[in-house]
């Protein structure tokens, strides 16, 4: 399924990002991680669960996201090579606007989709954010931000880690693009 | 700086400069073909030890000891490229003073590699090397200027980022350099300029070019070694348009097309206004053109071949005459040359090279001496240095010096007409090594599958295989490339179609020993199955699940698995022209794309498969890998797997590759129920693969930790070892 932010909710977003930028700081909800086995069975419509894949070797200090409530995830951790967050957050649209690394902070290019949805009762999968960071010489050679949809491997993570949130609920793709692989998997006839 | 014999070469070198000069100095009227050996001496052993004993695959998968040799402008020196027990090392030789000349070698374990090497005089080398780990890439660029009468060189680097457009080899110390300038070196300025420019990145003294076209990188000379061709590409709409500098100095646009549909490649101009082209774009072939570049038509036909496409031309600009044109039929690389002078030379190498292929990959400015690379599927590669005015020939080395000591499988190629009698579909056929064959054939699919083929060149896999008992079939299928626009276009948006039925009609016919355009009489094969990479990957898992009666296993490596995966596997691939460029080649069938995901049909998986994959493989993603692991897991058919760590669309370490290989000569041995080779062919070898295996499956970075089933080749290891010792002892009794 594919997501498009409606007028009123973009303009939402953009008075959130004004906000920010009028120096209010601390604006966007932090994205706290959901430990092994500590996830609440949520019945709440108003809440989801996000579960956002990380692949970098780079220091990763922040990511944030634009939505009906603006969100900041801050590992300030290095190295991830598949790692996950799964929080709960708000229901609704977002998009990745940013991210900031040990090397410098980058606005997410705008020509590309960074949008997904989190919806109540669902566990939904954003995709992994791959970040590739490279020096040529002793510049900064380049930096490569991609969106990158590991839908198995975030399968396989929930059912190691939260198998019984994904009894309670369905694990679903949110990212961009179409993608029928995880209802296919989780039929009950496969 | 000393001048030595780099090691790769020692052999050879001796060989030729000693004897093999004399011997091969042929007639131009009656080539005399040199005796068995064209390059190093014979050794009176070789042919006890070229028994078809299983290779060491340390030996097969290994950095090659020269990989490119180039003449100097005016053919004093040639320079050679290789690796010396892993080490990059970069020699010159002297060709009538017979000296040698270490102009560069990496240090002991420095992993450093070539990135581009022209002579720019007869004295001068531009070098530039490369190396680079996960989040570093540094280059190292030089001019190397050579002293004859000393035999020493010195070496200055070059501080300018940029590129050579042409080495202008004619011109002592002087260069058409594209260098990247201002703030970000992101501004591309073009200068002829003397070299020493390039050294302190000063150009002010260098004649600049200033009619540089927006959006354009790729500049070219004409004959004259003056900026003349260049091209952009329109992202969007997939259109690449060429342009020519006027006498006027102006930019012209001659052709605009979309190079996922058609071909189009200036040669030359042959006469004011007329261009020669190898294009199809009114032809079914490529072919050679004139085009009228002021009326931006397709001209006269100047050269086709009967059913293979063109890969190259070149033109004789003293005589305005086309020299020589390039295809690959019958799975060889030919060239043609149409002057009678050449063509008579031509005759004659092809005596010398008997049934191999060659190549001119370098030669003087007036064309008299060339560096050929002979090889063929037989033949890994050897370089020669020719000298058409006294006729002769030496060999420079081997691709692979240790090569020469195996026995490596020939590959036939052989025609069958498809059963709708619409086409012929090429294939090729490597018999096993017939003292340990276990009649199993393995059909391997290209890659691609639009534009790709495969051909008779010296293939490290299917010999492996072949080595180790297995017949290895390959297909030219619907949509390979060489053979016309309309068979390489029936071949889009046939995933798990019409390729597979392709492969089918061919499989069928070797399996009932049927005519063929080779008249091959094929041997019986037994037990059957599917191995391939990439799309070939895709299609083993396909035809096991279309012919489940014959597959008996799968061998299905960074392959796709979810079609409509390959879409939207990333955002940065959901770009309209993206999704153009991908419908090309997969079809916009959204519902054929599903029906034909073996992802979508794990259930219709019966066979043992090994699915091998790249963690850091972004064209075939590695997400398509997993996704069928899981899904075969779910319909509890656990497959075998191996992700490596630092893989891609394919191995970039050798640990890996052999690796992948050994596990896989197991797995299709455990899976069909055959014996182990008899042990006097390999006494020892297994042994070791199962200790590489096991190794390899317990090693940080290599592929995912499996120590179960690290302990399990380990104990097998052991018990071979210990069945080999018995077995010894019991032969030293008897004796």
């Amino acid at each position: 399924m594919h997501y498009k932010m409606t007028h009123h909710k973009k303009l939402c977003s953009l008075f959130c990002v004004l906000i920010c930028v009028l120096g209010l700081s601390s604006c966007g909800l932090e994205v706290t991680p959901v430990e092994k086995g500590q996830a609440q069975i949520n019945t709440s419509k108003v809440f989801g669960y996000i579960l956002l894949g990380l692949e970098s070797e780079s220091l990763i200090e922040e990511i944030s996201i634009i939505g009906v409530t603006p969100l900041v995830y801050s590992p300030n951790s290095a190295g991830f090579k598949n790692s996950f967050v799964l929080a709960k957050v708000p229901v609704g649209a977002y998009y990745i606007s940013g991210i900031k690394t040990g090397i410098g902070k980058q606005k997410l290019k705008g020509d590309l989709d960074w949008s997904f949805s989190i919806t109540s009762q669902e566990i939904s999968y954003i995709g992994h954010i791959n970040i590739n960071e490279n020096i040529q010489g002793y510049s900064w050679g380049y930096s490569r931000v991609e969106l990158v949809n590991k839908s198995s491997f975030a399968y396989e993570y929930i059912l190691d880690e939260h198998s019984e949130l994904l009894d309670a609920m369905p694990l679903r793709y949110a990212g961009p693009g179409d993608d029928r692989f995880l209802a296919h998997l989780q039929k009950a006839e496969f | 700086m000393t001048a030595s014999l780099p090691r790769p070469f020692n052999k050879p070198f001796i060989a030729n400069l000693a004897i093999v000069l004399a011997l091969l100095c042929i007639s131009l009227v009656v080539p005399t073909k040199p005796s068995a050996q064209t390059g190093p001496i014979p050794d009176t052993n070789a042919s006890s030890r070229k028994l078809s004993k299983l290779f060491n695959i340390k030996d097969l998968i290994k950095s090659p000891d020269l990989f490119t040799a180039k003449l100097s402008p005016k053919g004093s020196y040639f320079l050679t490229a290789g690796y010396v027990d892993g080490d990059l090392v970069i020699s010159s030789y002297h060709i009538a003073q017979q000296t040698l000349l270490t102009i560069d070698s990496a240090r002991q374990g420095e992993v450093v590699y070539l990135h581009r090497i022209y002579w720019l005089d007869d004295n001068s080398i531009f070098l530039s090397t490369y190396s680079k780990d996960k989040a570093f890439q540094k280059f190292d660029t030089w001019i190397i200027d050579i002293d004859q009468q000393s035999n020493t060189f010195n070496r200055r680097r070059v501080t300018s980022r940029g590129f050579i457009i042409d080495p202008m080899p004619s011109a002592e110390n002087k260069v058409m350099f594209g260098a990247y300038k201002g703030k970000y070196r992101k501004k591309l300025e073009i200068y002829e300029t003397h070299t020493d420019a390039l050294i302190r990145d000063n150009f002010r003294n260098a004649l600049e070019f200033e009619n540089t076209l927006d959006d354009a990188t790729n500049y070219q000379t004409d004959n004259d070694h003056a900026i003349r061709f260049t091209s952009t590409f329109d992202e969007e709409d997939l259109i690449r348009t060429l342009w020519y500098l006027d006498d006027d100095d102006k930019w012209q646009k001659y052709f605009e097309f979309d190079p996922t549909l058609f071909s189009f490649s200036p040669v030359g101009f042959i006469r004011e206004n007329t261009l020669v082209v190898l294009t199809n774009v009114d032809s079914d072939l490529v072919s050679l053109f004139e085009f009228d570049v002021k009326k931006r038509t397709v001209g006269n036909l100047l050269f086709a071949h009967k059913k293979n496409d063109l890969t190259a031309a070149e033109i004789d600009y003293d005589n305005s005459t086309i020299k020589s044109v390039s295809y690959v039929t019958s799975g060889e690389t030919q060239t043609e040359y149409l002057n009678a002078l050449e063509k008579r030379q031509d005759t004659a190498l092809k005596n010398i090279f008997a049934d191999a292929q060659y190549v001119s990959i370098s030669e003087t400015l007036d064309a008299s001496k060339k560096i050929l690379f002979s090889f063929s599927s037989n033949n890994s590669g050897e370089y020669f240095y020719f000298d058409a005015n006294n006729m002769s020939i030496f060999n420079i080395g081997r691709r692979f010096i240790i090569h020469e000591d195996f026995e490596f499988q020939k590959t036939q190629e052989f025609t069958i007409r498809d059963p709708n009698n619409t086409h012929d579909i090429e294939a090729f056929l490597t018999l096993p090594n017939k003292d340990v064959s276990h009649n199993v054939l393995i059909v391997m699919p290209h890659g691609g599958p639009i534009g790709i083929k495969d051909t008779k060149r010296f293939d490290h896999e299917v010999q492996f295989l072949s080595n180790r008992g297995y017949g290895v079939l390959q297909i030219n299928f619907r949509g390979s490339e060489g053979y016309g626009k309309a068979f390489k276009d029936s071949g889009r948006g046939q995933f798990g179609q019409i390729i597979e039925q392709d492969i089918s009609t061919v499989v069928n016919a070797v399996m009932t020993n049927a005519t063929n355009s080779a008249n091959i009489e094929f041997p019986n094969f037994d037990q059957v199955c599917a191995m391939g990479a990439s799309y070939g990957g895709y299609s083993s898992v396909m035809l096991a699940i279309k012919h489940p009666e014959l597959y008996k296993c799968i061998v299905a490596r960074f392959g796709v698995y979810d079609l409509p995966l390959v879409f939207n596997d990333r955002n940065t691939k959901l770009k309209d022209h993206t999704i153009k460029m991908w419908q090309r080649v997969l079809g916009t069938d959204a519902d054929a794309l599903l029906e034909n995901s073996p992802v979508y049909m794990a259930s219709q998986i019966n066979a043992p498969i090994l699915i091998t994959a790249g963690k850091l493989d972004t064209r075939a993603s590695f997400e398509h890998s997993n996704r069928l692991k899981l899904a075969l897991e779910k319909v509890n058919k656990a497959p075998e797997y191996l992700f490596y760590t630092d893989s891609q669309h394919g191995h970039v370490n050798q640990a890996s590759a052999r690796h992948e290989l050994v596990y896989i000569d197991d797995f299709i041995r455990r899976s069909l129920d055959l014996p182990l080779p008899p042990q006097k062919y390999a006494p020892w070898r297994i042994a070791n693969e199962y200790r590489m295996i096991a190794k390899g499956l317990s090693a940080n970075n290599l592929v995912d930790i499996n120590e179960e089933a690290s302990e399990e080749y380990l104990t097998r290891a052991k018990a071979l070892k210990a069945q080999y010792d018995k077995a010894k002892k019991q032969r030293e009794n008897s004796d």
